[in-house]
């Protein structure tokens, strides 16, 4: 085909996919009631456990909003309640763990601990994160990993924490201009 | 013109009409015919597939096309935006991992069997194929790598030409004799971490060191002015699908093109299970494939082009046992391996998040490594390929240690100032790495699976550590910190790339050691042709895509011309 020809053909292409980009959306912010959601894979008061423990690891601080803000717990259960019986066992004897661990140390479930009571458990879990040896230990990354995941993906850690801005569609993409980046 | 827009919508605009279903459905209620009959069948989609598709079609030939896979819809099958959280429930209960709906959720990953240093296969089974999760890097082989070719650069620079005005390459003029420059729209940025990369790189360059950093090149537009797809929006989800259909692929160019010319049929959800020859051997006379409901249908063709994949082209080659005299079906086979090189930069921990998005992640390319002179440990050579930015929704640096506030910090920090360095290298070709027929396993056809064997030998080993070096070298000349880098290198620590596999059905002017000729035509078939990156006949670092298409439109010039000829019979 001549080329004269294709730009005639692909001319008309371009409409379309231009009429197509007006329309689709980016970014859409989640009309979601996490506030109204039922747990579905951990109980009640795990589920509440969940949530403290999520927002020790990423807290509310000066610089944003944290886990519980950002509906981690949400997150959390959902992807749990389709995870493979593997991955729902690890979390259901990890949870086992901290509350023996309470039980032990403070005579009481995790729930229902103080919030001094509560990250001290956290400092535990956390102590041996590189070399995790006992139940507890081993739990902490798991649970850390799914956490930052969910915060990450979450629409406060995305824009408030993290202050992205990209997920977009821009006529133009500017990059690095910084004359002091240039290489001389 | 009016006409033609309404034409092309037809075609092109899927949300709306699906017309590729439509006229598969077309064919489907036709299949009761006892034979169909064409001039030339194509089998896969891919980058390859779709250009000879588009190649044979205009050149006047009734073509069929063969995909086991079906159309998919830009931005509706696949779509890398959305929220997370609003979509989590409904994409976990289909199955599917990750909350956003890709292009990958067509992968197949167990078409295979993993044999040695864990390889991988990545099929891709939907129209266009891998065209669809591509990155686009377009990057030329140059003269010096097709020293090791039976054909010169020269011979096919003229495809390479044809190839990038098709495809929209955007890219910028670094005059580098062994990846020559090409027909380029604008290029697009480095982002700061990238910068100090190349700041590093030129400060070793002044010392005597020989390396060149520059952006990418990407089958993307760039220009508005240029009309045959929507210019790119930097919304950087080119691997998950282009949800609007600006990145080239097979599905959203040549397919369409081809099927304007009316002299395509397409065959989607329609698998090859058979070769027909005559009774000597020499000649295709048709395929039979399997439609999605079980049904084996017959189709007769004067030619028959393969572009099934490197690992799959061989695998149907040898489950016919045709073409294959030479004994080298599934041998010579090569890919890209590597390991990655983590930089951090003080100096950008508190800049902004600025949108760094892009084209997609790598936009930035160390290469002219070891060209004019081999290293002294090692053949061949390998690139890198180089990426920067705070993408929350993957982010690079996620294994930070701690928890609370300063964890929140640091995984802030870390991304806004990191660079990814990935090495590509060209993995040696060895005895041990090759593809041949699962003796168990067997696809839902009764078909043998492909096996892949991979070793990593000792050049692979030293090529991988003289990257970690090299890489470490730069990071500290450019006033950067190394995050992350393997500690030692063995077989262990190197990654293979699962989809830039070539070399299975080489290209050769002797019939003994060499499967196809140096048009991608069978030495011992006549009138079977190849048009994937199988024919490779050596590995240089650069991404393998712009030169299949480039020889796949090469090879498909021959065939016609041959047909035009009469030669087919």
């Amino acid at each position: 085909m001549e080329r004269r020809e294709l730009f005639k053909v692909l001319g008309a292409t371009l409409v379309a996919a231009r009429e197509g980009a007006a329309q689709h959306d980016h970014g859409t912010s989640a009309v979601l009631d996490i506030e109204g959601y039922k747990p579905r894979f951990f109980s009640d008061s795990q589920y509440r456990a969940i949530d403290a423990v999520a927002e020790i690891i990423i807290p509310t601080d000066s610089q944003s909003p944290g886990a519980h803000s950002a509906g981690v717990r949400f997150y959390i259960d959902t992807v749990l309640h389709y995870a493979d019986p593997e991955t729902q066992m690890k979390w259901k004897s990890g949870l086992i763990a901290v509350d023996e661990w309470t039980r032990a140390r403070f005579g009481k479930a995790f729930v229902d601990c103080s919030a001094d009571e509560k990250d001290q458990v956290v400092a535990t879990m956390a102590g041996k994160e590189k070399d995790p040896s006992t139940e507890l230990e081993r739990f902490f990354p798991t649970l850390k990993q799914m956490t930052v995941e969910a915060y990450s993906l979450s629409d406060v850690g995305m824009t408030q924490h993290f202050g992205y801005r990209g997920n977009t569609a821009i006529a133009e993409f500017r990059g690095c201009t910084h004359p002091e980046h240039q290489s001389s | 013109m009016l006409l033609v827009i309404a034409e092309l919508n037809e075609c092109l605009d899927k949300s709306e009409t699906e017309s590729f279903a439509l006229v598969h459905n077309k064919r489907k209620s036709q299949k009761r015919m006892p034979k169909q009959v064409f001039d030339i069948c194509v089998v896969g989609s891919g980058p390859g597939g779709g250009i000879a598709t588009y190649v044979l079609a205009n050149a006047g030939f009734k073509v069929a096309l063969v995909e086991s896979g079906r159309s998919l819809r830009a931005g509706v099958d696949y779509n890398g935006h959305g929220s997370a959280y609003a979509q989590l429930e409904q994409r976990l209960k289909a199955g599917h991992k990750s909350p956003f709906p890709s292009v990958l959720d067509f992968s197949e990953r167990n078409h295979f069997t993993a044999v040695g240093d864990r390889p991988g296969h990545g099929l891709l089974k939907a129209l266009g194929g891998r065209s669809l999760c591509w990155a686009g890097h377009s990057l030329r082989f140059g003269p010096g790598d097709f020293k090791r070719w039976p054909i010169s650069y020269e011979e096919v620079a003229p495809y390479y030409d044809r190839a990038e005005r098709l495809m929209g390459v955007y890219g910028s003029r670094d005059g580098l004799w062994n990846m020559p420059d090409g027909v380029f729209q604008k290029t697009v940025r480095m982002r700061c971490p990238e910068m100090l990369l190349k700041r590093g790189v030129e400060r070793l360059k002044a010392k005597g060191r020989v390396m060149e950093f520059v952006t990418q090149r990407k089958a993307i537009p760039t220009d508005p002015a240029w009309k045959r797809r929507a210019t790119c929006h930097y919304c950087g989800q080119c691997m998950n699908g282009c949800d609007i259909d600006s990145k080239y692929t097979s599905a959203n160019t040549p397919i369409p093109l081809a099927m304007r010319t009316g002299n395509l049929s397409l065959f989607t959800e329609s698998t090859m299970t058979r070769i027909v020859l005559d009774n000597v051997n020499r000649r295709v006379r048709g395929i039979e494939y399997v439609t999605s409901s079980g049904q084996t249908v017959s189709l007769q063709c004067k030619a028959l082009v393969l572009a099934c994949s490197t690992v799959e082209t061989a695998r149907h080659l040898l489950i016919n046992n045709i073409a294959n005299s030479s004994g080298q079906v599934g041998k010579n086979l090569t890919s890209h391996f590597g390991t990655d090189v983590v930089a951090i930069f003080p100096e950008l921990r508190s800049r902004d998040a600025s949108n760094d998005d892009g084209t997609d992640y790598f936009h930035s390319l160390l290469t002219g490594l070891h060209w004019d002179k081999p290293h002294r440990d090692f053949d061949m050579t390998y690139q890198v390929q180089c990426g920067a930015g705070l993408n929350p929704k993957s982010l690079a640096i996620r294994d930070v240690p701690g928890y609370g506030s300063q964890l929140k910090r640091d995984l802030r920090d870390l991304n806004v100032c990191h660079a990814v360095m990935d090495m590509q290298g060209s993995l040696a070709p060895s005895p041990r790495t090759y593809v041949d027929l699962d003796p168990e396993r067997k696809d839902r056809h009764g078909l043998p699976l492909p096996r892949v064997h991979l070793k990593y030998g000792p050049n692979d080993i030293a090529m991988a550590r003289d990257m970690v070096e090299t890489c470490v070298e730069i990071i500290e000349a450019a006033k950067g910190e190394v995050y992350s880098r393997p500690r030692e290198i063995t077989a262990d620590t190197l990654g293979i790339d699962y989809n830039h596999w070539v070399g299975t059905l080489r290209m050769g002017t002797d019939s003994k050691h060499s499967v196809v000729n140096t048009v991608g035509q069978s030495h011992d078939v006549t009138n079977l042709y190849v048009g994937d990156s199988s024919v490779f006949a050596a590995y240089p670092e650069k991404n393998p895509t712009l030169t299949n298409i480039a020889l796949s439109w090469r090879m498909s010039k021959s065939l016609a011309e041959r047909a035009k000829k009469g030669e087919l019979g």
